[in-house]
């Protein structure tokens, strides 16, 4: 694939944690685009285990069309133990891969922000995200005590997993994490429209930056009272996520373990 | 200009602004008090000054209907616990004003005449805030896309609140106002018409709703971590790149194989953004018009696996008929 | 800016004052709905006359001790077996003979007596016309004997009314708007605490609507409407309802309650339905109360 044009200077080895840790890494290359890396390689490797196993159970379960494809947990009766394929040994193997493929993806990530010399902002940003994963399928069945507590892999399986889950608490909407989570996902979407609309409505010709910075700090301290920068509005951005994403991992994480029925939580008042 | 709650004030040199029509200022048409200074904000890296606002006809009227509608609210909400302040915050989150049931004015006050009132001062406030919003971006010189993205979120504020009432015939289809009563009618709605996870305009607009926080995290943290780059000046990046904005192509090129620039990136938000209210809306208006069971309609375009016999006394008593062919289907595949 | 903010907290205070002060806010708890439904038909007034006018022909003026007067429901029945069901009675309901009978004649029909008569004749048509035709129908054999005073009243002669009513017109599924189907939700929980199970047990989520299948979900209907039939025929109006909650006060079966006391021993339950694969997210326990 083409290079953009100021792309050559910044290829260059180096950097990678392998070479900081170990003095050298072989993989420190690029394939087209794409940075390999160990961890890429890691990642790779798991990915295409992962979708291995996914093909061939989705062959045994029979049912080959993208939307209802299934593949669901182990049943109760194993506990946390290893179950035989198609009883649930193909859901583990898949959460299995896919779990090393999403921290190889983060670790790469950190080896390009070496690399670039940037923060560790996104791969931080990213195990927050995988974290809503292994907390789901790894981490809350661990505690629950059986793999059947994770949810089926499939587009309208996983969907029904929530369905039910929400209901075998009663009222999900009733679990204040799960509130908070929802508001965060709301202003997150309300936010994000507000900063795309404000950088692409002051798309103008004026070469003078001050002008655009007047006017766009001009414009929300008019129109709502206040304007929190150009800085800060990814700060805000960034840590909403954040909270958005830990809310969730909470919400999760204390339905069955710590409470059984969110409209009993609520009792006492 | 009228000086009824501050002196117009000129904090900084700025260019005038033209009134809405040429010859046709605003009367309150005025900048409202001191900008105030708090410092404590230095520390979050976010801007420190609070205010100055502007006042304008369209934010005081959109804030004097808003405050109208809390306070019929509050009115009714106060009726519900029996005029106990003590009891109106134990149970902040049960007051609700529910809708009435038909299209028609409501029988009462308490049988969704409150909702009525306030859901109309809303309307009001929501329609006046549009306006105001459309007056500023035209003072700014700014182009559109706040208001469109407003727009579309009262879109489905609409299809929500009157559209998909007024075309099924009732507004107790509507949600009651208030928060439990919010949560009550998501709940109720998405039994009642089959179970929404398996309406492809809801699972559009949850793609997009995540996706905007997905965006969020990958935005935010791109930009905060080329910062010291000088990458958060967007509007100077985007006219001419510099190291941040490289850095913050490149990193997403080499992770994933394709990267935006410092303008697309934001046309990725918005579209995102917007993209998550209107599939809600579509989704919201197919309901109880292209199927009145989502679940069932699933099945029949062979999205989902069918869980169980779908029973014909259940199905032969909704409004509209299932066809056969659903009926005759063969049961759920066996357990593995 | 701060002189608007000052103004609009001062101006609110003042306003909420002025609604403290008139009475349309007030500081206070508003009066709780008590959770026993207070019996009108108990204990009996031992010192109110006798007035025999009102009485029925049966009902001797000089009672005499050891023989059967006025027997209405417990036809046939020896003198030792009648002393025997009344002793099964007080156990039941935690009460003297006392609390139903004038001790002065135990012939003479006060209103706890005659609310008894009717409550007799219920336990017998409930075992009957509901009971054993549902266990008959899902487990295939039938039982007698399932329901007896004791069964509701578990030694209290009021019943603690804990839910909600379930008004039976819920079973008129579809609901027609989302503000139905809203009360309708909200009564479901009472059902599911009453039972101590969660949504599951009766439900696929997945469609509540079509996907009625399981045996739990078609015991229940049967259930809800024999509660109704509970509360409108047998019970005197002015008492307060009986609810899923009654009988099975917590427990998916309630336990095997005969007449000879208070007996924990459960009866076979009921199959609610399997956790099968092809239902994602099914689970019964952890979760359920």
């Amino acid at each position: 694939m083409a290079l953009l044009e100021f792309e050559e200077e910044y290829r260059k080895p180096g950097a990678t944690l392998l070479r900081d840790v170990f003095g050298g890494d072989p993989f420190d290359f690029w394939v087209g685009n794409f940075y390999v890396g160990f961890w890429g390689v890691v990642a790779a490797g798991a990915i295409a285990l992962g979708v291995a196993i996914l093909f061939v159970a989705v062959g045994q379960y029979g049912d080959w069309d993208l939307l209802r494809a299934n593949i669901p947990p182990p049943t109760r009766e194993f506990g946390l133990g290893p179950a035989p394929f198609i009883h649930g040994g193909a859901w583990q193997l898949v959460v299995f891969f896919a779990s090393i493929s999403f921290i190889a993806w983060a670790m790469r990530e950190v080896d390009i922000c070496r690399k670039l010399q940037m923060g560790y902002h996104v791969p931080a940003m990213f195990s927050l995200a995988i974290s809503a994963w292994l907390t789901l399928q790894i981490i809350r069945p661990l505690f629950m005590g059986c793999w059947c507590e994770g949810f089926d892999l499939g587009f309208t399986g996983h969907l029904t997993w929530v369905s039910n889950t929400g209901f075998r608490f009663m009222n999900f909407y009733l679990n204040p994490f799960h509130a908070y989570a929802v508001l965060g996902f709301f202003l997150a979407a309300m936010l994000l429209a507000m900063h795309g609309s404000a950088i692409l409505g002051t798309q103008q010709t004026d070469p003078d930056p001050r002008v655009e910075m007047r006017r766009e700090d001009g414009f929300w301290r008019d129109y709502a009272g206040y304007s929190i920068g150009e800085y800060g509005i990814h700060r805000l951005g960034f840590y909403l996520a954040v909270f958005t994403l830990i809310m969730s991992d909470l919400c999760i994480l204390t339905s069955g373990t710590l409470v059984g029925d969110w409209v009993d939580f609520w009792h006492p008042f | 200009m009228a000086t009824f709650l501050g002196r117009p004030v000129v904090h900084e040199p700025v260019e005038e602004f033209e009134p809405l029509e040429p010859g046709q200022p605003d009367p309150l048409g005025i900048r409202l008090g001191e900008p105030t200074r708090l410092d404590f904000l230095r520390e979050f890296k976010v801007d420190t000054q609070i205010g100055t606002i502007w006042l304008g006809v369209w934010g005081v009227l959109s804030i004097m209907l808003f405050v109208a509608a809390g306070g019929v609210f509050f009115l009714a909400a106060f009726e519900q616990v029996n005029g106990s302040l003590l009891d109106f915050f134990r149970y902040l989150a049960n007051v609700q004003l529910t809708p009435p049931d038909g299209l028609g004015p409501a029988p009462s006050l308490r049988e969704g005449g409150y909702w009525q009132i306030t859901l109309g001062l809303l309307v009001g406030a929501t329609l006046f805030w549009a306006a105001r919003c459309w007056e500023h971006l035209v003072r700014h010189k700014w182009r559109p896309f706040l208001l469109f993205a407003y727009l579309s979120a009262v879109f489905l504020s609409a299809c929500i609140f009157v559209i998909h009432p007024l075309v099924l015939g009732s507004w107790a289809e509507a949600p009651a106002l208030g928060l439990n009563g919010d949560l009550d009618w998501a709940q109720a709605f998405s039994v009642l018409w089959g179970n929404l996870y398996y309406d492809p305009w809801h699972q559009l607009a949850i793609f997009f709703l995540f996706g905007s926080t997905m965006l969020w995290g990958m935005h935010g943290a791109t930009i905060l971590a080329t910062s010291s780059e000088g990458s958060h000046h967007e509007d100077a990046e985007i006219k001419n790149m510099h190291s941040g904005s490289l850095k913050s192509m490149l990193f997403w090129r080499w992770a994933m194989g394709f990267n935006a620039t410092p303008k697309t990136i934001h046309d990725w938000l918005w579209w995102f953004a917007v993209g998550t209210v209107v599939a809600s809306g579509i989704g919201i208006l197919s309901t109880g018009t292209v199927t009145n069971d989502w679940y069932v309609w699933g099945v029949d375009h062979g999205t989902v696996a069918q869980y169980g016999p779908i029973t014909r006394e259940a199905i032969n008593q909704r409004p509209a008929p299932i066809p056969p062919e659903v009926l005759a289907r063969p049961v759920s595949p066996p357990a593995q | 800016m701060q002189r608007i903010l000052g103004v609009l907290i001062i101006g609110g205070t003042l306003l909420l004052g002025q609604a403290v002060n008139s009475g349309v806010v007030h500081l206070g708890v508003a009066n709780a709905d008590s959770g026993t439904s207070a019996s009108p038909y108990g204990p009996v007034d031992q010192n109110a006359p006798l007035d025999y006018s009102t009485q029925p022909a049966s009902v001797p003026k000089n009672y005499q001790p050891g023989q059967l007067y006025n027997i209405e429901v417990l036809k046939g029945y020896t003198y030792p077996r009648v002393l025997q069901e009344m002793e099964a009675y007080t156990v039941a309901l935690g009460v003297g003979c006392e609390y139903c009978h004038n001790e002065k004649n135990f012939a003479y029909d006060t209103k706890t007596k005659i609310v008894s008569r009717k409550m007799i004749s219920m336990v017998a048509n409930l075992d009957s016309s509901w009971i054993t035709p549902v266990h008959k129908q899902f487990t295939n054999y039938a039982v007698t004997g399932q329901v007896g005073c004791v069964t509701c009243h578990r030694g209290q002669p009021s019943i603690p009314v804990e839910w909600n009513v379930v008004p039976v017109q819920y079973l008129d599924w579809p609901a027609k708007t989302t503000k139905q189907a809203g009360f309708v939700l909200n009564s479901m929980y009472s059902v599911s605490k009453s039972l101590g199970v969660n949504c599951l047990f009766c439900h696929n989520t997945a469609d509540f609507v079509t996907l009625q299948y399981y045996p739990s979900n078609r015991i229940a209907h049967r259930m809800w409407q024999m509660v109704d039939a509970i509360n409108h025929q047998y019970l005197p109006p002015d008492v307060k309802a009986v609810t899923c909650y009654t009988c099975h006060r917590g427990a998916k079966w309630p336990s095997k309650l005969v007449k000879a006391g208070l007996d924990e021993t459960p009866v076979e339950p009921v199959p609610a339905h399997p956790e099968v694969h092809a239902n994602p997210g099914a689970h019964l326990d952890p979760g359920s109360t």
